[in-house]
C-alpha cells in the first residue's frame, strides 16, 4: 500500500515541513505545492537539465529525484538565488553576456553553473564545456554561455 | 509527462533492517539508492515495483579504502564522489577518468557504483571496466554474505545473477595487477562500444581485455587475449584479426542507435585503443 511521509527540508532558505506520498517526484512537490515554476519539465529523462536544482549543493534532475529524498536537505531553486533587488554574480554575468535567449534552459544552467564553481571556483573553458554538457540549450546559444560562466572564473 | 505509479518507500538506517524488507517483500521490492535508472524505469513502466527500500541512509556502504592490494568501493558511492576520491585517483585512475565522465554532472551527483552494476543496462561503461579489472562484488543477504566477479555478475540484458533479497555491498578491485586503459565511443549521451584492457605486469596475471556496450552484457575477448599473452607489447594487424574475430562472435544486433555492422566496427576499434591506452601508445585509427 502506498504510503505517505512527513518531510522536512530547507527550501530556498526558507524551512518547509510537507507531507509527500512516496512517489511523488521532486519536480511536481516544487512546481505543484511550492509554485516553483522556474523549474522546468521538459525531457522527463535526466537529459536535458531544464529541470536541475542543488539538493545540498549537489545538481540533480527534480524529474528523477523523489520529494521524500530532500528530507533533512537543503533544496535550491533558481527562485531562491539572489535577493528581493539583487541579482546573483551568476544571473548578473547571464545577463551582462547575453547568455540566454528563450530562457527555458537557463534556471538549470544557472543552478549547474553555481554548483560547478562552488566545487570549482576557477574551471577552465574545457571544464565548463565538459560540466555544462548535460544541459542543453536548443535555441544553441552555448557560447554566450560558455563565455559567461569564463568571466565568473577567478584567475 | 512521465509519473511513476505509486508504491511504497522504505528508509532503514541499518543493513540489517535493509535485507529484512528485501527478505519480507522479495520480487516486489527493489533497492533503491541514486534511482537515475530505477526511476526512469518505473516513470516508464518498463519496472513496476511496490516497494522501494532506500539505502541511502545507510552510509557504511559509501565507503571508499584502500585495504593492502586491494581498493574497496562501497556500493553507495557515486560517480561524483568515486571521480573525486584522492585513493581511487591516485590507485586506479582509470576508474577515477571513467566515473568523472558518466552521462552528465546529475547523473554523476546521484547515480552510484552498485546500483549501475545491479541494474545492468547494457549501454554501462562500469561493468565492462570492472570485468577487466577482474573486480570481486561482495553481496549480502540474511543467509550470510558471498562473492561474486564481476565478470560473472551481470547475465544479461537488465539481468544479474543477484538474488532479490540480496545486497551488494562493496566491490573489491585488486590492484597492482597491470596496465589498465578504458576507451569508448560516445553517441549523444550513450555508449555505442566500450573496452577495457588490463594487461599484466610479466607473467604475474593473464591479460584481460572485455568488450562492452554492443552487446546484452560484457564479453572477455579470448582469442584477444591470448593473441597478447603469446605477443606481449605488441599492437599490430595480428592483434587487430584477433579482436575482429572476437567481436565477429558476439551477438550485436540492429538498434535504433547504430546498425550492428557499425557497432561491430566501434568494437574492434575501442578494443585496440584500450589496449594501446594499457600499453601507453597512441592507437593508429
Amino acid at each position: 500500500m502506498p504510503t505517505s511521509h512527513k518531510i522536512t527540508l530547507t527550501l530556498n532558505g526558507n524551512l518547509v515541513e510537507a507531507t509527500v506520498a512516496s512517489h511523488t517526484l521532486l519536480i511536481d512537490f516544487l512546481r505543484h505545492s511550492h509554485a516553483l515554476h522556474g523549474v522546468k519539465r521538459s525531457c522527463d529523462m535526466q537529459i536535458c537539465g531544464a529541470c536541475t536544482v542543488l539538493v545540498d549543493g549537489c545538481p540533480v534532475s527534480s524529474c528523477t529525484m523523489l520529494a521524500v529524498d530532500t528530507d533533512d536537505a537543503a533544496v535550491l531553486t533558481i527562485e531562491g538565488l539572489g535577493g528581493q533587488d539583487e541579482l546573483d554574480p551568476v544571473q548578473e554575468a547571464f545577463l551582462e553576456y547575453g547568455a540566454l535567449q528563450c530562457g527555458f534552459c537557463t534556471p538549470g544552467m544557472i543552478l549547474a553553473v553555481k554548483a560547478l564553481l562552488a566545487s570549482n571556483p576557477a574551471p577552465s573553458r574545457a571544464q565548463i564545456r565538459h560540466h555544462l554538457s548535460g544541459n542543453i540549450c536548443r535555441c544553441t546559444g552555448y557560447q554566450k554561455i560558455i563565455e559567461a560562466v569564463e568571466s565568473l572564473a577567478r584567475t | 509527462m512521465m509519473l511513476p505509479k505509486p508504491f511504497d518507500y522504505h528508509r532503514p538506517t541499518t543493513l540489517d533492517d535493509a535485507l529484512s524488507l528485501l527478505a519480507r517483500h522479495g520480487d516486489d521490492a527493489s533497492p533503491y539508492a541514486g534511482g537515475t535508472e530505477l526511476l526512469l524505469a518505473m516513470k516508464m513502466h518498463f519496472a513496476d515495483y511496490d516497494h522501494f527500500v532506500d539505502l541511502k541512509r545507510i552510509t557504511a556502504l559509501r565507503s571508499i579504502a584502500r585495504h593492502g592490494d586491494v581498493l574497496s568501493i562501497g556500493a553507495l558511492a557515486t560517480h561524483a564522489e568515486i571521480a573525486a576520491d584522492g585513493v581511487v585517483r591516485d590507485n586506479l585512475p582509470v576508474l577515477a577518468g571513467l566515473c568523472a565522465s558518466i552521462a552528465n554532472a546529475r547523473v554523476r551527483a546521484t547515480g552510484t557504483i552498485g546500483g549501475n552494476l545491479c541494474f545492468a543496462e547494457p549501454r554501462a561503461d562500469p561493468p565492462v571496466l570492472l570485468s577487466a579489472l577482474d573486480a570481486q562484488l561482495c553481496l549480502r543477504s540474511m543467509h550470510g554474505n558471498r562473492w561474486v566477479s564481476a565478470g560473472e555478475f551481470v547475465t544479461g540484458a537488465l539481468e544479474t545473477i543477484r538474488a532479490p533479497d540480496e545486497l551488494l555491498l562493496r566491490i573489491d578491485v585488486p590492484l597492482g595487477m597491470g596496465k589498465t586503459g578504458y576507451e569508448r565511443v560516445v553517441h549523444g549521451h550513450r555508449t555505442m562500444a566500450g573496452a577495457a584492457a588490463m594487461l599484466g605486469r610479466d607473467t604475474v596475471a593473464a591479460p584481460r581485455v572485455w568488450a562492452g556496450c554492443v552487446a546484452a552484457h560484457p564479453v572477455p575477448l579470448v582469442a584477444t587475449q591470448n593473441y597478447i599473452a603469446a605477443n606481449p607489447g605488441i599492437v599490430d594487424d595480428n592483434l587487430t584479426e584477433a579482436i575482429t574475430a572476437d567481436v565477429a562472435m558476439l551477438d550485436i544486433t540492429d538498434d535504433e542507435d547504430a546498425s550492428a555492422e557499425y557497432r561491430r566496427h566501434l568494437a574492434v576499434t575501442v578494443a585496440r585503443r584500450a589496449i594501446a591506452a594499457a600499453l601507453g601508445e597512441k592507437a593508429s585509427a
